[in-house]
This record gives C-alpha cells, sequence and structure tokens, in this order.
C-alpha cells in the first residue's frame, strides 16, 4: 500500500531516511537497504542535508524506485530558485515520485561549502503552495503546463523548541503549511515523549498526520552534543543515564529507540527513522519495537 | 555601511610593475560609516610601497567621493594632478574607484570593499530595510524579515533557532522572535497567519537603476 494510502486510512506508518551518496557509487549502498524492504512503507532522501553536498535527491530516489522502494524526495529551499525547484518537481512526477518533502534547509554556511550562496528564492510554504499551483496544471508563472503532476506534499515541524515564542511560531507555521497543501509531517528526532504529547495536543486540530523522527543515540557523548548543538532536540537525562549505564552501548542505543517506538503509536501516527550512520541496525531496532 | 579592508602591500605590490610610475589618491570617507583611513593610511601605505621600490609622481587626499557635491568639472580640475602617472593606486571603496576611473588611469585598489549596505555614503547609521522593492512590513510587526532573517523567510522561521538564537549567527536574536515578540506586544499575533507569497525578485532591477549618483555616471563617461 502506498504511503498516501495508508496515512489517510489512518494506518500506522514507518519511513526511514537515507543520505545519497558522496560519491558516484549506488549499486552498493542502494543493495544494502534490502533489508528494510517491506518493514519501512517509505524512504525519505535528504536534500543535500545538513547543507553537505551529496548525490542529487532526485537521481537516487529514482534509484531507490526501481529497487522498488517507495521514496520521499526531499526538496530543500536553500539550493535552488523557483525555476530549478518546479523542473525538479517536473521531472519528479514524470518519474513517478509523488511523495514531496518541503523543508527549509539549514543555512549553506552550515555545511561542508560555506562558500556557497544561500538561496531562499522560496520559503517552505511558498513552496509547498507552488506544489498545488503545479497540480492543477500551472506554474508560479502564470503559465500553463502539459499536464496535471500527482503530488503527495509533506513538511516538517519541530515540536519541541527552546522557547516558548519558537513554539507559537511552529505552531502557526504548521498551520500555514497544512494550510498551503501538507498532508504530513515529519518532526525533528524525538526523545521527550511527553513534550511531544503535549505538542500534538495543539497539533491535532490541523488534522494532518504527523510521524515523529526517532535518532538512534550511538553513545553519551552523541545525546550531549545534541543537547548542545542541535536546536530543537532534547535528549532527557534519564535516558543519557539509560545509555551510560547499559553494559553493551549498542545495545542500549537499540533499545531506547526502540522503547521510544513501542510508546509513538499512541501520539502521533508514525515513525520516520533517522539512522545517521546506524544503517545496519535498523532492522535489529525495528526488530526490538516489535514493528 | 562600507567596510573597508586594506591590502596587504605584497599583494598591491605584485598588481603596481616596478619602475611604473603610480599616483596615489585617497578618500576622506564619511565618519563613523565608513574607514578609507584618509591621510594617514595613504602615508603608510605610500611608505611601504616605497620601501618596495615603487615610484610615486604624487598624492592627493579627496573629500567624499560619493558626495554628490562632486560635479565633472572639478573632480576631472583635480585628477590633473595625476599628470603623466601610469595609475592610480585608489585608497577608496568601490564606489570611489569607479569614480576615478574619469581619470582614463589604470587603477589599483588599496582597499577591498567588504560590505555595503543601505545607501552609500549617505546614512550615518544601519538601515534595517533591503530596499526590495516591495515591502511586508505590513506582516511583520513593522520589522523586516528580509533584514532580521538571514534565510529571508516570509512566512515564518526555521527550526534553526537555539535558545531563540540565529542559527546562521548566534548573536543574533532570531529575526521572527523578534517579530513574534512586536505582534503580540501589538495585540497582533493573527497576523502571523497571513500567507506572504514569494518575492518579486524584479522590483529590484529599477532601483538598481535609480542608486547610480551624478559621480559614478561621470565615471561611465
Amino acid at each position: 500500500m502506498l504511503l498516501k494510502e495508508k496515512l489517510e486510512r489512518g494506518k500506522l506508518v514507518v519511513t526511514c531516511e537515507i543520505n545519497p551518496p558522496k560519491g558516484v557509487e549506488v549499486a552498493e549502498q542502494i543493495k544494502e537497504l534490502d533489508s528494510l524492504k517491506g518493514r519501512v512503507d517509505a524512504v525519505a532522501v535528504t536534500d543535500n542535508k545538513s547543507s553537505v553536498m551529496t548525490m542529487s535527491a532526485l537521481i537516487f530516489s529514482y534509484f531507490l524506485k526501481e529497487r522498488g522502494f517507495e521514496p520521499i524526495l526531499n526538496l530543500s529551499c536553500r539550493d535552488r530558485n523557483r525555476l530549478a525547484l518546479q523542473a525538479d518537481l517536473l521531472g519528479a512526477a514524470a518519474l513517478g515520485i509523488q511523495n514531496i518533502l518541503v523543508v527549509t534547509g539549514d543555512y549553506a554556511s552550515m555545511g561542508d561549502h560555506p562558500q556557497a550562496k544561500p538561496v531562499f528564492d522560496l520559503d517552505a510554504v511558498q513552496l509547498l503552495k507552488t506544489l498545488q499551483i503545479l497540480k492543477q496544471g500551472q506554474d508560479l508563472g502564470n503559465n500553463l503546463i502539459k499536464g496535471k503532476p500527482v503530488f503527495f506534499p509533506g513538511a516538517t515541524v519541530s515540536p519541541v523548541p527552546s522557547t516558548e515564542a519558537a513554539l507559537e511560531l511552529q505552531l502557526i507555521k504548521m498551520e500555514k503549511k497544512a494550510a498551503a497543501g501538507a498532508k504530513f509531517f515529519i518532526t525533528q528526532p524525538i526523545f521527550d515523549l511527553r513534550a511531544l504529547d503535549n505538542f500534538m495536543k495543539r497539533a491535532v486540530k490541523f488534522k494532518v498526520p504527523v510521524l515523529a523522527s526517532i535518532l538512534p543515540l550511538k553513545s553519551v557523548s552523541m545525546a550531549r552534543f545534541l543537547n548542545k548543538n542541535m536546536p530543537g532536540i532534547f535528549v532527557p537525562e534519564e535516558i543519557i543515564n539509560e545509555l551510560g549505564n547499559a553494559p553493551d552501548r549498542v545495545k542500549g542505543g537499540i533499545e531506547i529507540s526502540a522503547k521510544l517506538m513501542r510508546s509513538l503509536p499512541g501520539i502521533c501516527q508514525g515513525i520516520h527513522l533517522i539512522p545517521a550512520g546506524w544503517e545496519k541496525f535498523l532492522p535489529a531496532i525495528l526488530e526490538a519495537a516489535r514493528i | 555601511m562600507v567596510l573597508l579592508e586594506i591590502r596587504k602591500s605584497a599583494e598591491i605590490f605584485r598588481e603596481v610593475d616596478k619602475g611604473r610610475k603610480v599616483f596615489i589618491a585617497a578618500c576622506m570617507g564619511w565618519p563613523n560609516f565608513c574607514n578609507p583611513g584618509g591621510e594617514a593610511q595613504l602615508r603608510q601605505i605610500k611608505g611601504e610601497l616605497e620601501l618596495l621600490g615603487v615610484n610615486f609622481t604624487g598624492s592627493l587626499i579627496l573629500d567624499a567621493l560619493c558626495n554628490k557635491g562632486w560635479d565633472e568639472l572639478s573632480l576631472l580640475k583635480k585628477l590633473r594632478q595625476v599628470g603623466q602617472a601610469d595609475l592610480i593606486l585608489a585608497l577608496t571603496c568601490q564606489v570611489g574607484k569607479e569614480i576615478l576611473e574619469a581619470s582614463g588611469k589604470k587603477i589599483v585598489p588599496a582597499a577591498t570593499t567588504i560590505k555595503v549596505e543601505g545607501f552609500e555614503g549617505l546614512w550615518t547609521e544601519k538601515e534595517p530595510c533591503r530596499l526590495c522593492g516591495e515591502c511586508f512590513l505590513d506582516l511583520s510587526g513593522g520589522l523586516c524579515p528580509l533584514y532580521f532573517c538571514p534565510k529571508a523567510l516570509l512566512n515564518g522561521p526555521c527550526q534553526g533557532a537555539d535558545q531563540g538564537r540565529c542559527e546562521v549567527d548566534r548573536q543574533r536574536v532570531c529575526g521572527w522572535e523578534l517579530i513574534y515578540a512586536r505582534l503580540r506586544k501589538l495585540d497582533k499575533l493573527e497576523i502571523l497567519k497571513i500567507y506572504a507569497g514569494p518575492r518579486d525578485h524584479s522590483e529590484i532591477l529599477p532601483l538598481l537603476r535609480l542608486r547610480t549618483s551624478v559621480a559614478l555616471a561621470v565615471s561611465k563617461i
């Protein structure tokens, strides 16, 4: 069943995130993903994530589709102006890639090409609207296009930002994204279920399914790094202690993710795994979470 | 605001072939918002380059070159002093360098213009306006998102702010959190729900043309 159908029928969905290679070899990486076949509903392909240059997300999505996966093409506002974004969207539609996750994108200075010109010609809300316009057979310049592309648009949200103002602003922007056509939301990595639950109580009125991101913790220092450096990510002290006290670091990390995943179905409609280098442990995490 | 970074003598020297006759011109600039360094900086660069063997035919200190009070005649009269020199070493910002092109000589910059914001040489402090040709102040409590948000997002913040600080520069407050605070104070938070469409970048083009100053036009003759 397609991601769209599953979400529309209110079923629990599991997706995961994959970064395209920084290079030209794809075969091996895609083969490694075979262990996830049938276990995840769709695979989100990142678009120069964290402003680090990798292979085109559109091309890599196509490779995944050829291998039998359902891709979610991430589309960042950082690297392309409205012409390039629409051009990629038409290409995606022609290749049958319908799931589009619209993201703002980190600033160029955060990545491995800090000298690059950040574009941000459109913002995420405007890009979602653009998808709507294309779907009606038009482009942003009010010209007719041949055919009507089919898209299933999604967007991102940060449910646990660090200030009250930021939380209110996230909710307002979420509402705008939903109004602009977002059919699903993917969150920042979640470790604090109570905070997510509080957020969901306020976000439920938008009637758009939310997939909570799960980022496996590889070490205590990783958890501390996230807390110190990653906006919108908060690992509670008890989880850090649990990992620190685990006799086996890897098993401990897997169990923490699995435990979070087991609790999510009561709070939101989906789980989005961000392996961040732990691709090989994803089957074990899904196993432990009994999903 | 114009910020100048004086180039290293050795670097300038490579562009000023030994044996050529060099004239040096320095702009006085405007106190408080540009820093060509005037006479003191001129003497320093001249001294350093003379040690390297550069032969100067003369020097000239000019009132702020971007001052619209300059007219063609008075500028060209001043530039007569350049005489037989092969090139002018310009201790000025980019605007001054272009104006000195009116002399018909090769211009070698002694400084790099590293930042230009707002009107060059007219305002004495930062002006939080991008001269974008459209105005979004009604959607943002009077604080321009193009100025206060490095990503120039029009429909609310990204997810990069941490403790209210901007992802791009932790010294800065997130522009959208400033806008939020302002609108809350005005009891107009509902404005944030209004959709702002894409910018019209074509609006910027005629403004660029209008910004050309009299002195700059002289340099194009």
